[in-house]
């Protein structure tokens, strides 16, 4: 299994609560986070795209970084990790996008892929004069189609020629091309967005209770086999471990009653814009009754798992078990956490090398 | 005097000649050139945005990395010097640029800068679908002022809900803020383009004129005094130029008139072709001057060819013209050319007394 880190580039990086650590998103962090991943072996980074926060007493998210900005900057300060930018294809043209990546690829030496967002918060495209209507929640797969067939054109020809209602292309230019194939990462939760990944993308990354992982690691597989292609399948989770079960237990309850409710809130009233059922806004929605082990909002409804080093190990192997890829990791308090995971869990784990 | 150097992030520099140095764009070499620029106490660094080339046998500037993510990573691993980075403007929203830049703050501990780069290449636009029409070669600048309206409201207070022509914000939210105030950079060769760098930038870059004639530079600066003046701003002009040089006049003479002998006839009939569609351009437009017949070979950026010495003492002559606060320069060959500079003709030059002359082995 590959793991890799859910970079924090926006204010109080993944959990909502009063009770989890407050801190703006900063390059130094960020970077902290990627060396100490790099030097314990882990796979790849990944940031996301954020342009408006949910606000409440902890300001979630009011303010992130630019990913793929930031992205750059991190692999240019390291050597050997992996690191995925987030694309907010709704605000830059994929002509400028294959750019931008054509550019981190080089400055990555090779070393860089790209998550594709549709975008399903209104708010943060309206707030910039940049939301295409309502339909979009319904056209923006077709949309995310048409966009990654461009950069793939022009990463391949370094030319493209596409004519469409989103896009129009004439001759279009884009050298500097990567060496190799960039693989694009999706995360697709709902029937429609899993199908999107199965055909367009190298790398779903799954937000979903552990019982469904299995589940969709399959359907993702075998979509992609139906279209001759292979696609392999991430979970994201946030891992809570301490020294004694109980200790990470009544860690993340008291996170769990520390959510911040309004944030959480403004999350959940801009998720339920989104029209496309079984998506990420039902999921927000759904959750807030869950236990923490199944998602609970202030963990922003990702998958906890909790426990001692040990039971975080073993619940790591039997993820690994539904045939998964990898997984993606969150943490409450980052740099030490990492260090930790590093230092008790992955010895742990079974086919971990002595 | 304040230097800097304009980073070769399109193939082949500015030197649009068959027997130019031929290189592509990467990070390794612009690393290479921002650490000896920094080594030689260089003031800062800035990328263009370019997104068509002008083929040519030389396929010149056919290859061009992003500028953001380029100074992005020269960020990270520089200390001391300025990074500026280019935004073409028709293809990035304000918005954007600004969380942009407010990260590259971030990773460089405050050394950032934007260039507004408003387009006179229409292809450049046209081929992805994101020209607005030929109107918008009379309107460029209004459209300017409102981007860049937009970033200082988001930079300054976090949120804009600036209603324009061009952009209209809705309660758009953006922090973090940056740590310290993001300077803006224009290239107004243009009345109008003067005005708008008057009233919103920090630094106006100024193409030279002409080869060793260092002072031709002063009727243009001159009027951007008096923009300045008129906006009450302080706006320095930084000259653009070229570096040819060598032990002897002689020896520098030589590799110039080299360069112009290979001229890439392909290359410079298509940028003439494409500068030649903005018929609002007035003469000292960067459509027109950049395809003046004397020195399109390096699109008449002002050129001092000759001995260091000669070279140090042309550029202490352009350090004394009214408005320059600056030079950013060029080279044939960037790397070779940045330690001849810095090792040869720095330490000759009066206006830049005092800085380093030989930190880079």
């Amino acid at each position: 299994m590959k793991f890799g880190i859910f970079l924090p580039n926006g204010s109080n990086g993944y959990v909502i609560s009063k009770e989890a650590p407050l801190y703006p998103p900063t390059f130094r962090h960020n970077l902290e986070i990627t060396q100490e991943a790099e030097r314990l072996g882990l796979d790849f980074v990944l940031s996301m795209t954020k342009f408006k926060g949910f606000g409440g007493a902890t300001g979630y998210w009011n303010a992130a970084l630019d990913s793929l900005t930031l992205t750059s900057a991190l692999a240019a300060a390291t050597s050997e990790i992996t690191l995925i930018g987030t694309a907010p294809i709704l605000a830059l043209h994929p002509a400028i996008v294959a750019r931008i990546v054509a550019t981190i690829d080089d400055v990555s030496a090779g070393r860089c892929a790209l998550n594709i967002v549709t975008g399903w918060s209104r708010h943060e495209y309206a707030q910039m004069g940049m939301w295409p209507g309502g339909d979009y929640y319904e056209s923006r797969y077709d949309y995310a189609a048409q966009y990654i067939s461009i950069l793939r054109d022009l990463w391949r020809n370094g030319t493209c020629t596409f004519d469409s209602q989103f896009f129009n292309l004439k001759d279009c230019v884009c050298e500097p091309r990567p060496e190799r194939e960039v693989p694009i990462v999706c995360a697709g939760q709902s029937p429609r967005g899993m199908a999107f990944t199965a055909q367009h993308g190298e790398y779903n990354f799954a937000m979903a209770q552990p019982r469904e992982l299995r589940r969709i690691v399959d359907q993702t597989a075998s979509s992609a086999a139906k279209a001759g292609r292979k696609v392999g399948t991430f979970a994201y989770v946030i891992l809570v471990a301490r020294e004694t079960d109980a200790e990470a237990e009544a860690l993340v309850q008291r996170v769990a009653d520390g959510a911040d409710t309004d944030a959480i809130g403004n999350m959940l009233a801009s998720a339920a814009l989104d029209t496309n059922t079984g998506g990420t806004s039902d999921r927000l929605k759904s959750a807030l009754t869950m236990p923490a082990k199944d998602g609970h909002p202030a963990f922003g409804s990702a998958p906890v798992i909790f426990g001692s080093y040990r039971s975080c190990a073993q619940q790591l192997d039997e993820l690994a078990a539904t045939g998964l890829d990898g997984v993606l990791f969150a943490f409450l308090d980052y740099v030490p956490d990492l260090q930790a995971f590093g230092d008790r869990i992955l010895p742990l784990l079974a086919g971990s090398q002595p | 005097m304040d230097i800097g150097v304009f980073l070769p992030i399109g193939n082949n520099g500015w030197l649009i000649s068959e027997n130019a140095p031929q290189y592509k764009p990467s990070f390794e070499l612009n690393t290479a050139i921002a650490l000896k620029a920094e080594s030689y106490g260089f003031g800062f660094a800035l990328s263009m945005i370019k997104l068509h080339g002008f083929g040519g046998k030389t396929e010149f500037w056919d290859y061009n990395l992003e500028s953001f993510t380029l100074m992005a990573g020269l960020a990270a691993v520089t200390t001391k010097i300025k990074l500026f980075a280019s935004t073409a403007i028709l293809t990035l929203p304000p918005a954007l640029v600004a969380r942009m830049s407010t990260t590259i703050d971030s990773i460089s501990g405050g050394r950032f800068g934007v260039n507004i780069v408003t387009g006179w290449q229409k292809m450049e636009y046209e081929q992805m679908g994101l020209w607005p029409g030929d109107a918008y070669f009379g309107y460029r600048y209004d459209y300017a002022s409102e981007y860049v309206h937009v970033m200082k409201d988001l930079w300054a207070n976090g949120t804009s809900s600036f209603k324009g022509q061009h952009f209209q914000m809705e309660d758009c939210m953006m922090k973090p803020a940056p740590s310290t105030e993001i300077k803006i950079v224009a290239a107004g060769q243009s009345p109008r383009g003067m005005e708008f760098a008057a009233t919103y930038a920090d630094y106006n870059f100024v193409n030279g004129a002409g080869v060793n004639s260092p002072t031709a530079v002063a009727p243009i600066c001159k009027q951007m005094v008096e923009a300045a003046a008129a906006s009450g701003r302080d706006v320095g002009c930084y000259i653009l130029t070229m570096i040819i040089a060598d032990e002897t006049d002689a020896l520098a003479e030589a590799k110039w008139k080299h360069y112009r002998d290979g001229a890439d006839v392909g290359a410079l009939s298509w940028m003439s072709d494409q500068g030649s569609k903005d018929k609002t351009a007035g003469e000292t437009a960067t459509a027109k001057v950049i395809n003046l017949p004397a020195g399109a070979v390096n699109f008449n950026m002002g050129t001092l060819v000759g001995s260091y010495a000669k070279v140090a003492a042309m550029l202490d002559e352009l350090a004394a013209v009214e408005g320059v606060k600056g030079a950013m320069l060029t080279f044939d060959d960037f790397l070779t050319g940045l330690d001849q500079f810095g090792q040869k003709i720095q330490p000759l030059m009066a206006s830049r007394a005092g800085k380093p002359a030989s930190l880079v082995a």
